[in-house]
């Protein structure tokens, strides 16, 4: 018998011992750091100082302990949480005690609360800290240049975002699709493609949610084109990519975005709430990745869906609306509107006009074409099932794109502000 | 951020159930109190905003125009005796008095399903210490049906709706019920057949088929349902006996039905009074007018805006006491002798079963629930001589009694005995052409636009009861709707309004309307209007007079084509 042949590629390690593994990058270098070594622009890779928290919260608690900190040293008056009924369920309430700030811990993809709208009530009449998916902060800076939000008086932790889920629609899944009870998931994640459910007896349930977007199961559609994935628009931005395995479930990545986040941060590393070591950057480059990856497949959807819309007639759009009952629900939900009752939509608008197509959608679709955030909250609440929030982007893309314009994501005067009347005459 | 100013907010949240209709809407409603720099204490009306509930199995977050505004309706009722503001324990006091006072036969208890089913049941308690049953309203129209009744029960589902292969509509979407459009969308991308039936085209059905009120089932043709059918039709104070007992006896024991409900809890107050002796409406009402009734309890019902009968306010003055409970200011608080104010009803704790039966629970997501509605009943069943009323007690009671699974994600159907057979009744019923066909021609019109002969905008006026919902809330949804020759032949013009004459010579001016694809002869309108009389009313429209200062409004009416 002859020896078998070597197959081994040319440079591949003698046989009979296996190829050597490259051990993965460290998340931090360096070791903790002080108050003082936080600066704007710096990565960090953080946890929470407590036990409890660092079990129950999100990646670490960071989050959870920088708000408690914020609250606690009087840097805020009020934190808004989210109460949770269930796994499926919260409404976003204002507190100001620490412990519902702890209660409130953990990840949850299926709540889709609107902060935009929701401090507005507040009139700028008290110091807020809150957690945000980038949409919500796009939301929020955009009310700012319209003068309805004040963010001096609005302390931000963004929260990287790769989609969140309708919560009824998810329930339903849970139990066709995953074949579990829903009253029994006690945690969800969504981790390299998967949408992760645990139940109360441990196990984890997973299904790779491409598949499930198959369906139209998983991600609501916008954020399944959304161009943010990281909240790099808000004071802290926070998130669980470019954690490398050594910190995995332990610690969040942080980039301070803001003099007010780089103070939020040291506050809570000042007062015994967290603890920070600076990212290193193999960590950071894995960050970059994971949002290039999410952004390609952002762009790509986009172009399914919108290259198609290119040819579509006005008909195409009175059809679309034809199902309309003037609820008024997508104008009053939309974070970037700041009208108030009296909005050139609805006070032109007259339900007893016999338009093709109403005013009150016209101009909806002219003002949010330098404004539209895309978040869906739109679509989301329309009892006609009208996609809007595609029927907004569709005359929000072609300007926004043209103007190199991201609404929401700095302090730029949005494009129909700059338009000088004189000029136009 | 030191300097600023620190309110003080205190927020509540309730899981609660629109109370626009039967539909069952979830909403979350926000509650945000301040306190008042100066004082301290939290400012008295605190700032109510809604948020969407999209974890709600009903409407997954989605409201109709109404439930958008919600907040905006919620005005709180105030306790009073004689129109003097009371303690809840006064007014209590004062009902209880009026209501020992009284001969059971001169007593009447309504509550239509504007609460609870704690608060029904309770109330209804306090009927049998009385011996007196409380009225749901529908009772005439059961009672006219007979048999047939056993037809419109719960059983089939929204989401029934949306797997259905074909579809029979004899309510509109676009103005009742509206979060059943989703469901019909959803059924038309899967392919279903919807076939609406009425007076107005509706965008989303494939077929319209014209059906005149006064037209029997048995003559439209395209009205062909079968086991793959389901029809959505609603039942309201104002159904038209012989209609619904012609859908029944044509589908019955083949075809799908559900039932829309015009109260938010009218389901749930139904099965829970199923099996007492009620008065009718109309009962109620002719006791009142001949002073045969002296007390009348009004639970979280509004019967001066429910009925059709303009004459309500001046009716409820021949009552020794009409005592209304109420968790919001309505006409009947106005025109009540004793109010008795509860909490309002997306504060209340407790369940409303949704037209479905489909049964929610309505509760604090953060706050308190204070009972106010639910312990004022016990207190009043207390000074009758009962006992207390503990409140899980009754709920659990009424949880039995409607034999529905606490779950919201879960609609349970208790075991029914067989149906009865379908036997034909509708034959034994007043006429639909003797009731609708005829033209009573208003005595007298008095317009200086008129230019057609005096019955060139003659017309019959459809109020679209079901959304009793709109009754005194503000909302520019106040017009009619008419054809386009119906707009010719009344010499209306855009920008102009409408004069409008009914049978009693009344003239209602300045009324907008609205072009609409619908039949000739025909005015609908979602509101209640003032020549709303009866579910149809003769009525004469007419362009009213040119506005000197507005000139520049004549135009060719811009209509459809």
């Amino acid at each position: 018998m002859s020896a078998p042949e070597n197959t081994a590629p040319a440079g591949a390690p003698p046989a009979g011992k296996p190829p050597e593994k490259k051990p993965p990058a460290p998340s931090t270098v360096g070791d903790i750091l002080k108050p003082s070594d936080i600066a704007v622009g710096g990565k960090y890779i953080g946890w929470s100082v407590r036990e409890e928290i660092r079990k129950e919260g999100g990646s670490g608690g960071l989050v959870t302990s920088v708000l408690a900190g914020a609250l606690e040293k009087g840097l805020v008056k009020h934190v808004v949480v989210l109460k949770k009924s269930n796994q499926y369920e919260a409404v976003p309430v204002l507190t100001s005690d620490v412990e519902d700030v702890y209660a409130s811990a953990g990840s949850m993809h299926m709540l889709i609360s609107n902060p935009t709208k929701y401090l507005r009530q507040f009139q700028n009449d008290a110091a807020i800290a809150l957690a945000v998916k980038p949409c919500d902060m796009r939301g929020i800076r955009e009310q700012q240049k319209r003068n309805m939000l004040d963010l001096d008086k609005i302390f931000t932790v963004g929260l990287n975002c790769g989609g969140t889920m309708m919560p009824y629609k998810i329930r339903k899944v849970t139990e066709e699709v995953y074949g579990v009870n829903p009253d029994d998931v006690r945690a969800e994640e969504i981790e390299k493609g998967k949408l992760i459910l645990e139940t109360a007896d441990g196990e984890h349930h997973s299904q790779s949610i491409d598949e499930l977007e198959e369906e139209d199961n998983g991600r609501r559609e916008n954020c399944r084109y959304c161009v943010v994935k990281i909240a790099t628009n808000s004071d802290l931005a926070c998130g669980n990519w470019g954690v490398m395995p050594d910190y995995a479930g332990k610690g969040t990545f942080v980039e301070v975005m803001t003099e007010k986040g780089a103070e939020f941060l040291r506050n809570a590393i000042e007062g015994g709430y967290a603890e920070v070591k600076e990212a290193s950057e193999p960590a950071a480059e894995a960050r970059g990745k994971v949002n290039g990856i999410m952004l390609k497949m952002s762009a790509k959807t986009k172009e399914e869906i919108f290259v198609p819309m290119q040819s579509q007639t006005i008909l195409d759009l009175k059809k679309e609306l034809e199902n309309c009952i003037g609820c008024g629900a997508c104008k009053t939900v939309c974070p970037p509107c700041a009208c108030g009752a009296e909005a050139k939509c609805t006070s032109f608008n007259d339900p007893a006009d016999n338009y093709d197509i109403s005013l009150f959608h016209m101009i909806r679709f002219l003002h949010l074409m330098d404004s539209c955030i895309g978040c869906g909250q739109c679509s989301d609440v329309c009892p006609a099932e009208i996609p809007l929030a595609r029927l907004y982007r569709k005359f929000a893309n072609p300007m926004q794109d043209e103007l190199n314009y991201v609404t929401g994501m700095d302090d730029r005067t949005p494009p129909f502000f700059e338009i000088k009347l004189e000029e136009v005459q | 951020m030191s300097d600023i100013i620190d309110p003080k907010f205190k927020e509540n949240v309730y899981s609660a159930v629109c109370y626009g209709c039967g539909f069952g809407c979830g909403v979350f409603m926000r509650e945000l109190e301040m306190k008042a720099a100066e004082t301290g204490a939290f400012c008295s009306a605190p700032i109510l905003n809604i948020d969407y509930r999209k974890a709600s199995p009903v409407n997954q977050g989605k409201l109709c125009r109404f439930g958008v505004n919600l907040a905006g309706s919620c005005r709180p009722a105030v306790s009073s005796v004689k129109g003097k503001a009371v303690s809840n324990e006064e007014a209590v006091a004062k009902a209880a008095e009026a209501l020992k006072g009284a001969d059971p036969s001169e007593i009447a208890f309504l509550s239509v399903g504007g609460t609870t089913n704690e608060e029904h049941l309770a109330l209804m308690k306090i009927g049998e210490k009385l011996g007196v049953s409380v009225s749901t309203g529908m009772t005439g129209l059961f009672k006219d049906i007979g048999k047939l009744h056993a037809y419109t029960g719960r059983g089939t589902t929204y989401e029934d709706v949306e797997t259905a292969k074909k579809i029979y509509l004899f309510v509109d979407p676009y103005v009742s019920y509206p979060l059943l459009l989703r469901r019909l969308v959803r059924a038309q991308e899967k392919g279903a057949e919807i076939v609406a039936f009425g007076l107005k085209d509706l965008p989303i059905a494939a077929q319209n088929v014209l059906v005149e009120p006064g037209t029997s089932l048995y003559d439209v043709q395209a009205f062909a349902p079968d086991e793959e059918t389901v029809i959505i039709s609603d039942l309201t104070p104002y159904t038209c006996a012989k209609r619904l007992a012609e859908l029944i006896e044509i589908a019955g024991g083949r075809s799908k039905f559900l039932f829309m409900r015009p109260f938010m809890n009218a389901a749930g107050a139904g099965y829970l009074s199923k099996h007492t002796k009620q008065q009718s409406f109309d009962d109620i009402v002719s006791k009142m007018e001949s002073g045969e009734l002296k007390v009348l309890i009004c639970l979280d019902s509004d019967l001066i805006d429910i009925c059709l009968n303009d004459n309500m306010k001046e009716i409820f003055k021949n009552l020794e006491n009409a005592v209304v409970i109420s968790s919001r200011d309505t006409s009947a608080c106005a025109a009540a002798d004793i109010v008795i104010a509860a909490e309002p009803v997306y504060k209340k704790k407790g369940s409303v079963m949704n037209a479905e039966g489909r049964l929610i629970s309505i509760k604090a997501a953060s706050g308190d629930t204070p009972l106010t509605g639910f312990n004022a009943l016990s207190a009043l069943f207390e000074a009758l001589g009962g006992s207390a009323l503990d409140f899980d007690a009754v709920h659990a009671e009424a949880v039995q009694m409607l034999g529905a699974e606490e779950d919201e994600y879960k609609i349970s159907v208790p075991a029914q005995k067989s149906k009865p057979e379908i036997k034909k009744i509708s034959d034994k019923l007043p006429d639909l052409k003797t009731m609708f066909g005829g033209f009573s021609k208003p005595e007298s019109f008095v317009s200086s636009a008129s230019k057609d002969g005096e019955t060139g905008g003659a017309v019959k006026h459809l109020y679209l009861t079901n959304p009793f919902l709109w009754n005194g809330v503000s909302d520019n949804d106040n017009y009619i709707e008419i054809s386009r020759r119906q707009v010719k032949a009344s010499a209306l013009l855009k920008g102009f309004t409408a004069d409008v004459s009914c049978a009693c010579g009344e003239i209602v001016k300045s009324s907008r309307f609205k072009v609409s694809p619908m039949a000739d002869g025909y005015a609908l309108s979602m509101r209640k209007q003032p020549f709303s009389k009866a579910p149809v009313t003769d009525i004469v429209i007419r362009r009213s007079p040119t506005k000197p200062d507005e000139p520049e409004i004549v135009k060719e009416c811009n209509v459809p084509q």
